[in-house]
């Protein structure tokens, strides 16, 4: 039977090595593969690479050291934290709850700091009384706490009462 | 102590911090995730980190695990994408720009031979193993990750597209485009063992 090229199709050919083409494709491949030398030396190549890579990574993962590898996983997980508290996170979606849950705790405990427990905030103090004299003045502040008394002396005017006794 | 579990069995126990089935999920596990790591980065300490990375997210993470798909499946996913989202890439190129030309970095395992071979087979192997690591360095990592789950994983390309996030069809034209390379580059080794026939 003669070879049609036209029906050589290389990525066809890597889909038919994998079993991934379909029936119908393979059974044209077959059909092809019979009549081309071309398709079959293809075919041989891809199989001859494949047990290549195997080969080659198999070897490549018999060289390595797996016992300095399990002792440094599981040193590392040691340092990790307790699994107590990886259960608790686990079931919870962290990121999605916790951070708005904690900036809206975080956000009304300022509130509440700033706002409802400041000193003095919850009442104005008030002047309840004041007098001016010659000599001094006397003003009386109430807050809800205490009682204050301010007085102030003139000392000018003291001063020049002494002057005028001597 | 050597013990043996079912997964539903490891996953209870590793929910519960038993260490015993943690060493047996990292001794039942790491030697086909070092494989996919390896074929992907190409790197011996840098598939070690990785390996060693993946394992203790699976740590950290396994209250999360919804046992939608086997561990398996779930471990090699984790490695898949810590290989391609790598961030200590720089770091290991700048330190490999220092390594010593003797370094056995570089030196390729030679393929498992049969008894008896003869130091010429055993040459040929060395030498094919070595431009196969030349010639799958010059492939894309993208394609390179398509290659080794199909090569080493045998997972099939709806596995493969899925994992990845690709579509079908690309994994079909990656894995074309990396074996149509790699035939290339290893022209004079897959000649000489295929031979002439057309």
């Amino acid at each position: 039977m003669k070879n049609d090229h036209r029906l050589c199709d290389a990525e066809a050919l890597s889909r038919f090595l994998d079993n991934e083409g379909g029936a119908q494709e393979a059974d044209r491949l077959r059909r092809h593969l019979e009549t081309c030398g071309a398709c079959r030396k293809r075919l041989a190549k891809q199989r001859l690479l494949s047990r290549l890579v195997r080969k080659a990574v198999a070897g490549e993962t018999a060289r390595a050291d797996f016992e300095r590898l399990e002792a440094a996983v599981v040193s590392a997980a040691h340092r990790q934290r307790p699994y107590s508290w990886q259960r608790f996170t686990g079931w919870i979606p962290v990121k999605k709850v916790s951070i708005p849950l904690a900036t809206a705790v975080l956000a009304g405990l300022v509130y509440f700091v700033v706002a409802v427990q400041r000193p003095g905030f919850r009442a104005p103090s008030a002047i309840i009384n004041s007098f001016t004299g010659p000599i001094s003045s006397v003003m009386i502040i109430e807050t809800p706490e205490t009682r204050q008394t301010i007085l102030w002396f003139d000392e000018n005017s003291a001063a020049t009462d002494d002057d005028k006794a001597v | 102590m050597h013990r043996s579990f079912s997964e539903r069995q490891l996953v209870t126990l590793l929910r519960q911090g038993d260490e015993g089935a943690f060493r047996y999920l990292v001794r039942r596990y790491q030697k086909k995730l070092y494989a996919v790591a390896f074929g992907i980065t190409l790197d011996r300490e840098e598939s070690f980190d990785i390996v060693q990375d993946v394992f203790l997210n699976a740590y950290r993470k396994i209250g999360r695990f919804r046992q939608q798909s086997s561990l398996s499946t779930w471990l090699h996913r984790i490695t898949v994408n810590q290989c391609l989202n790598r961030k200590r890439r720089w770091r290991r190129r700048l330190r490999r720009q220092h390594r010593s030309i003797d370094s056995p970095e570089l030196d390729p395992v030679p393929l498992a031979a049969p008894a008896g071979s003869d130091p010429e087979t055993l040459y040929n192997g060395k030498l094919a193993v070595q431009e196969l690591w030349r010639a799958l360095r010059q492939v894309p990592e993208q394609a390179r990750a398509v290659f080794v789950l199909k090569e080493i994983q045998g997972m099939s390309y709806d596995e493969i597209a899925r994992d990845l996030h690709i579509k079908k069809g690309t994994v079909s034209s990656r894995l074309f485009y990396v074996r149509r390379r790699l035939k290339a580059e290893l022209q004079a080794f897959l000649e000489g063992e295929t031979g002439h026939e057309e």
